[in-house]
């Protein structure tokens, strides 16, 4: 089993493999945040925290205050919860002392990341953190070397599988009813038609070696950018370099498109209904879809954002069903104990667990909030003051380790010939027609009616 | 001193050079602002990842860093 996949099969003869730790601290972290919500209502907000903004004094970063706390102790408190949340796991794997202390290493390289991300410029050009914590990671790893004691640290694919885990919190499946049928349309059927033609593309025509960077490329582009990157990246067990090359060309077309959108939409002449809709469900990243709707309008933000957030619930469907199809078709295990296997024991025995923790949550959190309002506070107040916080620090960190451990010369291969560019303008160019011509159709005819009854001017 | 380090201490120094003087250059261009100042009002976060972050309750800054 190559030693660079994102994930392995869970057929370690280990006492607990990475995904289970992961489904199980994952669980343990969101079902705290939820006694913590019910006991203490808002009284969290910003006990865990990130750094903030800044012009031209990085400084200014850390100079906030967030409820009553201030973005020092916020960010403190957010690493060291996480610290002591992986004890066990450490504890367990028999390297406590030399984790804990290559896991602050990784921590204070997030904490510059952060920052870093939170230049102005970067920040509204939607350059996320995981850029610059992949950039400094590899800045080291390929200069002056991961040092010994950083080596102890957790591995990037865990921390990853803990974020994902926590990300389930956010997926909420009622939210996919929000715009009704229209953004279902949208969202839900364009996207899949765009994934599966991208990956047919990149792998029949282009040719291109491997499926797992075709599927991420494809995902983060069809889907919303880098978390979808991330989350399918792991379920088909992509190599670290495939990840970093799929959310660099992701990010990089997303901060031209987000700019450039807006402007064609209004020289053609769309309304802001119909061009809301085409923004959402065409530029990758979420937060530069609301840049992209806000230059067009208070309407058509909207609209963008919420078709954006169907498609932000998807990525818990898509995520288990590449899981499944990879199980299937691609991975082959432990050789040794196939024969011994049903098929459903094989697929079991592939899949990768941590993908049922993810829903397991989704479930929990989509059931909470639908069911009764003080539940839906209940979940959000979980998200907002403890769980995407810590996601957000968690995959800060697993980029920073991963690019630590990733070696440049391995990328020259994934770059081969340009085909992965040549992937993602096609698939965009697809996707960019298909929506289009669904946004026209739904939001522009279709629904027209009904969605300027709910958002009148 | 060896290359790697060498290299090391050029990347570091691209950074800071980067962050600490170009970035804020292009932030005060007219066109950068354009850009920024509207987002930032709206409380818009255009590096969010998922939708429970697109609209930035991130902490108050310092006034005269933001330019207000």
């Amino acid at each position: 089993m190559e030693p660079n996949r994102l994930s392995r099969p869970s057929v370690e003869k280990r006492f607990l493999s990475e995904d289970y730790w992961a489904v199980i601290l994952g669980i343990f972290i969101v079902a705290s945040a939820m006694i913590l919500s019910a006991g203490a209502g808002n009284d969290l907000v910003g006990w865990i925290n990130k750094p903030g903004e800044w012009v031209s004094s990085p400084a200014s970063s850390f100079a906030g205050v967030k409820g009553s706390v201030t973005v020092v102790t916020g960010t403190a408190v957010a690493i060291t919860v996480l610290g002591l949340v992986l004890v066990p796991h450490l504890f367990v794997k028999r390297q406590l002392f030399r984790g804990l202390i290559g896991y602050s290493g990784i921590a204070l390289l997030a904490v510059v990341a952060m920052v870093m991300s939170g230049q102005e410029v970067i920040k509204y050009y939607n350059l996320e953190y995981v850029l610059w914590a992949l950039l400094l990671g590899a800045l080291i790893g390929n200069t002056i070397g991961l040092p010994a004691w950083l080596m102890a640290a957790p591995s990037g694919e865990f921390l990853i599988k803990l974020g994902l885990v926590l990300l389930g919190m956010e997926v909420l499946m009622g939210k996919l009813v929000v715009l009704g049928l229209p953004g279902i349309l949208v969202a839900w059927v364009v996207t899949p038609i765009v994934l599966i033609s991208t990956f047919w593309f990149g792998t029949r025509v282009l040719g291109i070696q491997s499926p797992s960077l075709v599927m991420t490329i494809a995902a983060d582009m069809s889907v919303c950018g880098v978390s979808a990157a991330i989350a399918t990246g792991a379920a088909c067990r992509a190599k670290k370099e495939e990840l970093t090359l799929a959310i660099s060309l992701s990010l990089a077309f997303t901060a031209v498109m987000m700019v450039v959108m807006p402007v064609a939409i209004r020289f053609l002449g769309i309304d802001d209904i119909v061009g809301g809709a085409w923004l959402g469900g065409t530029i990758d990243s979420t937060g530069a879809v609301a840049a992209a709707g806000a230059a067009l309008g208070d309407r058509a933000l909207k609209i963008a954002t919420t078709v954006k957030m169907i498609q932000n619930i998807l990525i818990g469907v898509i995520a288990f069903a590449v899981s499944i199809y990879w199980a299937y078709r691609f991975d082959h295990g432990d050789e040794a104990s196939q024969d011994k296997r049903s098929f459903f024991g094989e697929i079991w025995a592939r899949f990768p667990k941590f993908v049922l923790g993810f829903l397991a949550v989704s479930i929990l959190a989509s059931v909470l909030d639908a069911t009764s309002e003080a539940g839906a506070v209940l979940v959000k107040q979980a998200i907002d003051m403890v769980t995407k916080e810590l996601r957000g620090w968690l995959f800060c960190m697993a980029f920073v380790r991963i690019g630590l451990d990733m070696r440049l010369e391995t990328l020259a291969p994934a770059l081969k010939g340009g085909k992965p560019m040549i992937l993602y303008v096609v698939g965009q160019a697809l996707n960019i027609a298909l929506t289009g011509a669904m946004a026209s159709l739904v939001f522009g005819w279709w629904f027209r009616e009904a969605i300027e009854q709910w958002l009148p001017k | 001193m060896p290359q790697r380090c060498m290299i090391f201490v050029i990347g570091v120094t691209a950074i800071l050079f980067l962050w600490l003087i170009v970035l804020p250059t292009i932030g005060r261009s007219d066109t950068a602002r354009r850009w920024i100042a509207p987002l930032r009002k709206k409380g818009i976060d255009p590096s969010a990842m998922f939708y429970t972050e697109v609209f930035d309750n991130s902490p108050v800054q310092d006034d005269a860093d933001m330019g207000i």
